[in-house]
């Protein structure tokens, strides 16, 4: 198993295939995918899939598992994802702490859930028979949300009874902080501190949209802007070594341009490990 | 359950919000103003999924009925596929059974070429199915013929696989075949006619019949064949590699 740690890698998505695969000297250390967007599929791009997973240490994010959700748990779906997980070497696979079914319609999108005591209890009950089930441990993503709903808790509560009490690990995206400190109105760095660190197995960095002057929307479509990596620079200076994802769904620009903000994280990384590893 | 019933309720209302656009009371503690976000990046997704399974059905009948469709779908349907490629089928069933904005009538074969689309985009997407052991060589008429476990056999009321929707309209119903394959190496949905006749022999030779025991059988029936139709059959076929992948001795 390679050592991601600290290393930079790319969401993968099918407009990127080609540019991952060609020897054009563009190749992030390695790539996330959304497992529901690869399983149970053939033909042109089971092939393609295939040769990204020779090629890429690969890391799973998933989108439909529904942690939050007050319907029950789909151990069909579970199945098909332990058996991708498996057949693919996918040693980490996260998911959204957030909820994206009810009443047993599927939403294809993340609802904020209710900061309360029951849900906690619930989502932790729910993790715990995920990891058995997965036989390995799963991390959970702080999510951006626009609204809070019927809170009673702090959200940094929140995730880390969550992530204490399930024993699973916790996908920092720093992006997500950025925007919910915007539009919430809190502090990021202050939150941040507030959280369970030593969970933390795994970044996310991403661009955002200011649609509102008080509202971002987490586009997954612009380029990072400064004070998010600085955030970033800040956050990684309390944790360990982790691997670091730049996603970016909508408006891929030219490859040049994702390389830089790869180069960036690369970078900002460098400075913080490298010097935290020589101090060890 | 570890929920409590009022916490489910408000999850539910927020889902049914997002699925709806109605909202049935205000939901606790939620900024009002921000929840048509939700609605609008939860609409995006379907909208533009089903966009991308049926670019026909959208150019025939326009993009606002169209996404009229998708709003009665998912707003009245409770979409069951985690993955949201599958989803996109789901629409073919609650067709079948609600045309809220009366297509049938104005189009009637539209039902026809969606299930057209989404055969395509499905029979790209499914999972590989291991290939038979064939022999690259053999008699066209004595040996079983191996097709490609990729392929089906479709009937369609009207053309809509060979003539452009909006050429459609001047069809009248009759019975049109073809047979739709994926090709191994490009992974290409291909959808070839053929004639009744020609269908009637692959649904024959798909249940393990060898050519030469399916022109007797048509001999018998009353459908005599002569050399130069059967000479044509077997042209037919030989120039279909990637259908006819080879023989069983
Ligand atoms: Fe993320």
């Amino acid at each position: 198993m390679i050592d991601l740690n600290g290393k930079v890698g790319l969401g993968f998505r099918r407009d990127l295939s080609e540019d991952l695969l060609t020897t054009n000297g563009f190749k992030p250390s390695f790539v996330e995918l959304a497992p529901e967007n690869w399983m149970n599929i053939g033909g042109y791009w089971k092939k393609t899939l295939d040769k990204i997973v020779l090629q890429y240490p690969v890391i799973c994010h998933g989108l439909s598992l529904s942690i939050g959700s007050p319907d029950k748990l789909d151990f069909a779906f579970l199945k098909d994802l332990k058996l991708f997980l498996d057949q693919n070497n996918v040693h980490i696979y996260s998911e959204h702490l957030s909820y994206s079914k009810a009443k047993n319609a599927h939403l294809y999108d993340l609802l904020p859930i209710p900061f309360r005591q029951d849900a906690i209890k619930h989502i932790v009950e729910r993790i715990t028979i995920v990891q058995d089930f997965l036989e390995r441990k799963i991390a959970l993503e702080n999510v951006s949300y626009y609204t809070p709903v019927a809170a009673e808790i702090d959200e940094a509560t929140f995730i880390s009874e969550i992530v204490n009490q399930a024993n699973c690990n916790l996908l920092l995206d720093v992006n997500n902080v950025y925007v919910n400190a915007f539009n919430q109105q809190y502090n990021a760095k202050e939150f941040i501190k507030n959280l369970p660190l030593n969970r933390v197995k795994y970044i996310h960095m991403a661009g955002h949209e200011k649609i509102e002057d008080d509202l971002i929307i987490d586009t997954h479509g612009q380029d990072i802007i400064d004070p998010v990596f600085e955030l970033f620079d800040f956050a990684i200076k309390h944790l360990d070594p982790v691997p670091v994802l730049l996603e970016r769904d909508f408006n891929i620009p030219q490859l040049n341009t994702l390389q830089k903000e790869i180069n960036a994280l690369e970078n900002i990384c460098a400075k913080n490990w490298n010097l935290k590893h020589a101090a060890i | 359950m570890q929920l409590s019933k009022e916490t489910k309720d408000i999850q539910e209302q927020l889902g049914h919000y997002c699925q709806t656009g109605q909202l049935i009371k205000p939901i606790v503690g939620a900024k009002l103003e921000r929840l048509p976000h939700y609605r609008r990046l939860v609409f995006n997704v379907i909208k533009d999924s089903l966009s991308s399974a049926y670019p026909l059905t959208k150019s025939l009948i326009g993009d606002e009925k169209f996404y009229q469709l998708c709003f009665a779908f998912f707003s009245t349907h409770a979409c069951k596929e985690p993955q949201v490629y599958k989803m996109t089928g789901e629409i073919l069933t609650y067709f079948k059974e609600h045309d809220v904005l009366n297509l049938k009538s104005e189009f009637p074969f539209i039902e026809e070429l969606m299930l057209f689309e989404w055969t395509e985009m499905e029979m790209y997407m499914m999972a590989d199915l291991a290939l038979p052991k064939a022999k690259k060589s053999g008699d066209w008429l004595h040996d079983i013929l191996v097709l490609n476990p990729e392929s089906r056999l479709l009937d369609f009321t009207y053309p809509v696989y060979k003539v452009k929707p909006n050429q459609l309209l001047k069809e009248k119903a009759g019975q049109h075949f073809c047979v739709a394959y994926r090709e191994k190496n490009t992974g290409k949905i291909y959808f070839i006619d053929v004639s009744p006749l020609v269908a009637l022999i692959i649904s024959a030779i798909n249940t393990g019949n060898k050519l030469h025991s399916i022109f007797d059988e048509l001999n018998q029936s009353g459908i005599k064949l002569n050399e130069e139709q059967k000479d044509k059959i077997v042209a037919f076929l030989k120039s279909e590699s990637s259908l006819v992948l080879g023989f069983i001795h």
